[in-house]
């Protein structure tokens, strides 16, 4: 795409003044800092779970969640059912505990119920990375949303949204971003519905297309083919120029390519390698060099620009060939030509993809491990995420906590049914998506390509469409960037300045810390945004996830469920669980980019390694329950002497009348404001 | 830390003593156990439903694939259940549990009660 998409542009215009405009309206009632953190505690059940909801679905859930069905099928469909589940078990064990306790933010609850101020210095610190990397996949998903609607460099994208949440919550605070997250929750719920809808109506249901994908299995059909003929660009970074071709599949190489030729599966030591002839059945170029890539030495071939190839004979048994490609000298990217009708490379068969245990849970070879272990960082992640955990401090009482959780969950129901069938329809109707990994015009585009398709059918229908799909891919990363802010300005202004530096603070200094501490968080996140364009988004979701399960989840249901945790068992607990599964995350990673060459040869040649240290929650997240119940029983002596006290503020119910907030400084000074 | 133990003092004046007599009831230990267990097993009950879910579907999956993959309008079972009906479940199980728990906080309150009348 070279142009710019008016459409589309028009409905993400309007989206962004609308959040700027209800940001500046709503922040004229801001009068106390109970309306920055908490809303003043004064958010209805409707309102609130909405909002809850809106800052939940972020980029991730609304392109991340239908990209990832289209791409690996079956399997992702633990995501959406898992994201809800996550809130259920929130509701069950954690939510209106924490609520009649009354804090403002998890570090608050942490020192309160531990009498120790040392701990909320710990419990700010882990807001501060689940947060950041939080934020991370949310630009990155801003930068890519742009570049398929203005063309623009991807850094533009992170800067504008960046700037104009900055400016929201920095004016508006909690109260200001808890009616916009309302807003957007609806604005979310129409743009993946309705689009939906409409092509429905004109391309066939949800259960037919289903019947198609298993149908065409039966013939021997069994992979998506291009519906015409397409170039695809491939860029030179890992994943993007990695392509697996399945065996027979010709093509043509656009404006010439350096190529690196494998088998997709790693052969066995002993096993005679496939000789590249093989694999590469037309006929290899006569140019050849060798050039060290990764730390090995690797053979590319040079194809000149027009060159078709044709990659193994299907009755050979050689399988699928992985294609390394990288630009000639003087190109940016590789230009690959299919013709219509030839199989799209990449996407896995009908069968594996229609079936549990397909290529994403049966990388490693060790599916069921591999499934268990993401349901487990997935449920503990939702309840340890501190964004949305504050959230349920903006409700008048643990009552309202309770409705308002079981709200959240029908409206996070009604949203996750709807990626699915996103994913099943691209599946079939746009599978040149598949051609590409990573990047702007991957699997991961598919609600802001498929409407498109419409456009056959009534002019600009699809360009409508796909507007509104993009307006609401905006509101996903608007909404969740501003909840993540609110929580990082929290820590920032009212646990590090508010209650460290300067707890004698006025109203006025405290308004003030707030919005430079809203500034700085934004700025940081900016930048950061700016350095992850080759990150994939999932990877970096699932970062926050095991991370927030193995670190704040522990310590929470512990502190809320058992007497007997000690100051140094949760705390211990906590940093554990929670650097544990970074280090194996951050692990993963390096081996992935190829940074430390003998970590990637440890995970190749260890399957079980790499399927526990890619998904840590299997065993950091009892590894931190252990720590802190081994550490509790060694230090009894740090045990607050109040502690039934404080469990009793948590458990008991509020007609007795014993809850009173935690901290109440200034919220009763000033009456509240019209919300 | 000070402010909790301000923060638990209850609210109002009139009825001053009679509060206190019943906070020194409800402080104790036992009672604190009781309402903490009728808690956690009302909530363990009800999550008990998607620990069957949950762990039971991979296993479903993996070691019955034949029942895993039936098909019903083009879908497979397994598909139907976990990107279709796993969400009324959710549902219902929520409803169930905020229905069940504000029953059970008010049947509590209403014990204390009574126990202040004796």
């Amino acid at each position: 795409m070279t142009s710019i998409a008016w459409i589309p542009l028009i409905c993400v215009t309007f989206i962004v003044l609308g959040t700027i405009g209800l940001g500046f309206y709503v922040q004229r009632s801001v009068r106390s800092t109970a309306d920055l953190y908490v809303a003043s505690r004064s958010v209805s059940v409707p309102m609130n779970s909405a909002a809850i909801s809106g800052e939940y679905l972020s980029a991730a859930s609304f392109m991340g969640v239908a990209g990832m069905i289209m791409k690996f099928g079956y399997d992702a469909l633990w995501y959406p059912a898992l994201y809800a589940a996550g809130y259920l078990f929130l509701l069950l064990f954690i939510a209106s505990p924490l609520r009649r306790f009354g804090a403002y933010t998890i570090p608050d609850f942490a020192e309160g119920r531990f009498s120790s101020p040392v701990f909320r210095k710990i419990a700010v610190v882990f807001v501060l990375i689940i947060g950041f990397f939080y934020t991370m996949p949310q630009m990155k998903g801003a930068g890519v949303a742009l570049v398929n609607i203005l063309n623009t460099p991807y850094w533009v994208g992170v800067v504008l949204v960046g700037i104009v949440i900055t400016l929201n919550v920095a004016l508006g605070g909690m109260k200001g971003i808890t009616f916009v997250q309302a807003f957007q929750y609806w604005v979310k719920m129409f743009a993946i519905s309705l689009p939906i809808f409409i092509l429905i109506s004109v391309v066939g249901g949800y259960p037919g297309h289903m019947n198609e994908i298993a149908k065409s299995d039966e013939i021997g059909k069994p992979l998506p083919t291009f519906k015409e003929d397409t170039t695809v660009f491939y860029k030179p970074l890992a994943p993007t120029n990695e392509i697996t071709f399945p065996a027979g599949v010709t093509a043509t190489f656009g404006n010439g390519a350096e190529v690196v030729v494998a088998t997709a599966k790693p052969t066995k030591k002993e096993a005679v390698p496939v000789s590249a002839e093989n694999m590469i059945i037309s006929g290899l170029p006569d140019e050849k060099y060798s050039r060290e890539l990764a730390g090995k030495a690797q053979t590319l071939y040079r194809f000149s620009a027009g060159d078709t190839f044709t990659v193994s004979d299907p009755l050979a048994g050689v399988g699928s060939v992985k294609l390394t490609v990288f630009p000639v000298a003087g190109q940016e990217s590789v230009e690959i030509v299919y013709p219509k009708g030839a199989v799209v490379p990449n996407a896995p068969m009908n069968k594996a993809w229609m079936e549990p245990y397909g290529p994403f849970t049966n990388k490693y070879g060790h599916p069921l491990l591999y499934t268990y272990s993401l349901i487990l960082a997935l449920i503990c992640g939702t309840a340890g995420l501190p964004h949305i955990l504050v959230r349920f401090y903006t409700n008048p009482d643990g009552r309202t906590a309770k409705r308002t959780a079981f709200w959240v969950i029908i409206l996070l129901g009604c949203f996750y049914l709807f990626p699915p069938i996103w994913g099943t329809l691209g599946r079939n109707l746009v599978p040149h998506l598949y051609a590409v990994t990573g990047g702007a015009f991957s699997t991961d585009s598919v609600v802001l390509t498929l409407p498109r398709l419409l456009n056959n059918t009534v002019p600009y229908l699809g360009d409508l469409l796909s507007g509104i799909t993009s307006a609401g891919a905006f509101a996903g990363f608007m909404t969740t960037f501003s909840g993540l802010l609110v929580s990082i300005t929290g820590a920032l202004a009212h646990d590090i300045y508010g209650s460290m530096i300067n707890p004698k603070a006025s109203y006025k200094q405290r308004l003030n810390a707030f919005r430079i501490a809203a500034v700085v968080g934004g700025v940081t996140a900016i930048v950061l945004g700016t350095l992850v364009e080759n990150f994939d988004i999932n990877m970096m979701v699932g970062w926050a996830f095991a991370i927030a399960a193995a670190s704040y989840f522990p310590m929470l249901i512990v502190s809320v469920w058992w007497r007997g945790t000690s100051m140094m068992g949760a705390a211990i607990g906590m940093l554990g669980g929670g650097t544990a599964a970074l280090a194996a995350i951050v692990s993963v990673m390096l081996a992935d980019k190829m940074a430390i060459p003998a970590l990637s040869v440890y995970y190749a040649a260890h399957p079980v390694m790499r399927s526990l240290a890619e998904q840590p929650a299997i065993w950091a997240v009892p590894l931190a329950l252990l720590l802190i119940f081994v550490v509790s029983l060694l230090t009894p002596s740090g045990v607050p002497k109040d502690a039934s006290y404080k469990m009793l503020v948590l458990h008991a119910p509020e007609e007795l009348n014993l809850r009173e907030e935690y901290i109440k400084e200034n919220s009763r000074q000033t009456p509240v404001g019209v919300h | 830390m000070a402010k909790i133990e301000t923060a638990l003092r209850p609210m109002g004046s009139t009825q001053e003593d009679q509060k206190a007599s019943l906070l020194t009831g409800i402080h104790s230990e036992q009672y604190l156990k009781l309402i903490m267990y009728r808690q956690l097993r009302l909530s363990l009950a009800l999550f008990g439903v998607f620990v069957i879910i949950l762990a039971g579907l991979p296993l479903v999956n993996y070691y019955l694939p034949m029942v895993a993959t039936i098909r019903i309008y083009g879908f497979t079972l397994s598909w139907l259940v976990l990107g279709v009906l796993f969400y009324p479940v959710t549902w219902a199980v929520a409803y169930i549990y905020v229905k069940r728990s504000l029953e059970l906080e008010h049947r509590i309150a209403q014990e204390v009660a009574q126990s202040k009348g004796r």
